[in-house]
């Protein structure tokens, strides 16, 4: 027989392997990958570059961030007693405007944070349990780069169970140190040691540099045609500040609606941005306007502290499990300062699967945020 | 990059290859969850749009074939490429009996008694259109390695051929029965 089955077989392929485009599947693709929060976070910070990687923390996180907390700068928001809160999210917010907008800007606006994420081991049965991939990451803005360095210092945390139940079912299968869990959609192997700190320093000078770079490269391009460099040029020259609060906007915009992207996306500018206080107030203000948003009262931070929920609807998490998830902004009762936010299991699927209802899916916990006068430094 | 060319860059790659990632998901599992599977893809997609290599039909079956692996169960996948593979070797109960209506249903008929292994190395060649290199690429092994694998699935298609055509319902059965091993 001379036949080439290849060629048979290919002859035979099923005219049905072919989609029926379908303009309403591709609007809902396009929109539901690029309004993901994720590479928002990145695309947030594209200067930072710790290279720690990304997931996040914790030995025994629960213990590690408490400890940290504690042994951590006098303005962690510290909040020890729960109290009734009986505030809308819009009130919560409005207060927390008003807050910002009496905080005298410094030199740097620092924010030091851990940041975690769970995964299910063990199997969705009773011997399973959530592990923590965490860093820390103490970031400085200097409100002048033209002036100060901008620096972030980033370090691994040692991976391990987060409360106290986890901890025990880990002990119960023997105390592993290590744990190969999937993340989005690739293998992952976390272990329980830390990896130390490393530092991102860009100076004035490197700064000055590549906007020489830029300008440079915006005169050679051909004149009255718009292009990428000389938009960026102009952020620059206009003040990263003040192009931050419109940035921010236009990316709220741009977020999907029901306020979860909206909310994450705040969340980021709120925390990681060094805008005049003004901006800040102006961003509380925005979020207060957002349909979605509501108070869930008093609930708890990753590390264990009180403090006041904004929570947006739930929505699927995208990377395959389809695990449906609400995000939470956690604030001091008091100072409405960040506390930190988490994303929180409503219904478990995929490799989640066996992640009770209320288990943190993600997290970051605040450990000292606002303007300073100090030079950069970590503890 | 800002967001507009990312915006920008994502679009066209969604245009140019969804139809293609969607093929290559509707051959391994079937058209169910065709939609579902191929849709988390270009979310990976948007959030390594900067890691995508020059070769990018690979990396997204790639991945596409990595999300079916780890979130649904091998057989379950197969049983519904089994049931496709039914129809699509049944075309010709629709009335053309010319010999390539034929010839069609027996390589079908040929291709649901092989194993997974098998039809995946065949498919990304003969249907999806990837030079042994590309399609090294998507399962994991070098192309002299697949190559090799090719080379073999081939043959066995072949000696299937030659066999005289099962039912389909029963090539499903043996198909399930080697999966088990």
């Amino acid at each position: 027989m001379t036949r080439d089955v290849m060629a048979l077989l290919g002859k035979a392929r099923p005219a049905d392997l072919d989609p029926a485009s379908d303009a309403e599947r591709r609007s809902r693709d396009l929109h539901n990958a690029m309004a993901q929060p994720f590479e928002k976070r990145r695309a947030a910070r594209p200067k930072r570059r710790v290279t720690i990687g990304l997931g996040v923390v914790a030995v025994g996180a629960a213990a590690s961030v408490a400890v940290a907390t504690v042994g951590h700068g006098t303005r962690a928001p510290s909040t020890p007693q729960a109290r009734p809160t009986d505030l809308s999210a819009r009130q919560v917010l409005l207060a927390a405007a008003e807050t910002a907008a009496k905080e005298p800007a410094g030199r740097y606006w620092r924010v030091d944070y851990a940041s975690g994420q769970g995964y299910r081991v063990g199997g969705s049965g009773a011997g399973g349990y959530q592990v923590y991939l965490a860093d820390e990451f103490d970031q400085w803005t200097p409100r002048d780069p033209k002036k100060d360095d901008d620096v972030t210092y980033g370090r691994r945390l040692p991976s391990g169970p987060l409360t106290a139940q986890d901890r025990e079912a880990w002990r119960k299968a023997g105390s592993q140190d290590r744990w190969n869990v999937t993340s989005n959609g690739g293998p992952l192997t976390l272990v329980r040691k830390g990896e130390p700190w490393a530092a991102d320093r860009t100076t004035p000078a490197e700064n000055a540099r590549s906007l020489a770079d830029m300008r440079k490269e915006c005169a050679a391009s051909p004149p009255g045609k718009p292009n990428k460099v000389c938009a960026k040029l102009k952020i620059f020259e206009n003040g990263s500040l003040a192009a931050g609060f419109e940035a921010f906007k236009q990316r709220l915009d741009q977020s999907g609606g029901g306020g979860f992207s909206q909310l994450m996306t705040a969340y980021d500018f709120l925390t990681r941005t060094a805008v005049p206080p003004a901006d800040r107030a102006k961003a509380f203000r925005l979020l207060a306007d957002l349909p979605g948003v509501r108070s869930l009262g008093t609930v708890k931070d990753a590390s264990g502290r009180l403090g006041i929920g904004l929570s947006a609807p739930a929505a699927p998490m995208r990377d395959g499990s389809g695990t449906l998830v609400s995000y939470q902004i956690v604030l001091a009762p008091k100072t409405f300062q960040i506390l930190g936010d988490q994303k929180v299991v409503v219904k478990a699927g995929g490799h989640d699967r066996g992640m009770r209802p209320g288990t943190v899916h993600s997290y970051t916990v605040v450990l000292d945020i606002g303007w300073t006068n100090a030079s950069p430094h970590h503890a | 990059m800002t967001d507009p060319d990312r915006g920008r860059r994502f679009t066209a790659l969604y245009d140019t290859f969804h139809p293609r990632v969607y093929a290559y998901v509707v051959s391994r599992a079937g058209h169910e969850i065709a939609d579902e599977v191929t849709g988390e893809t270009f979310l990976v997609a948007w959030r390594r749009l900067a890691e995508i290599p020059k070769h990018e039909l690979a990396w997204l079956l790639g991945v596409a074939r990595n999300i079916l692996r780890e979130q649904y169960r091998a057989d379950a996948r197969r049983k519904a490429v089994d049931a496709e593979l039914r129809i699509w070797s049944g075309d010709l109960r629709t009335g053309d009996v010319a010999d390539h209506v034929t010839e069609r249903s027996q390589v079908l008929a040929a291709l649901a008694a092989l194993s997974d292994d098998d039809r995946e190395i065949l498919t990304l060649v003969a249907w999806h259109g990837l030079a042994p290199r590309e399609a090294a690429r998507v399962v994991g092994c070098s192309t002299a390695t697949y190559s090799v694998r090719l080379h073999r699935a081939r043959r066995r298609l072949e000696r299937a051929m030659a066999a005289p055509p099962a039912p389909a319902a029963r090539s499903a059965v043996l198909t399930l029965g080697k999966e088990s091993r």
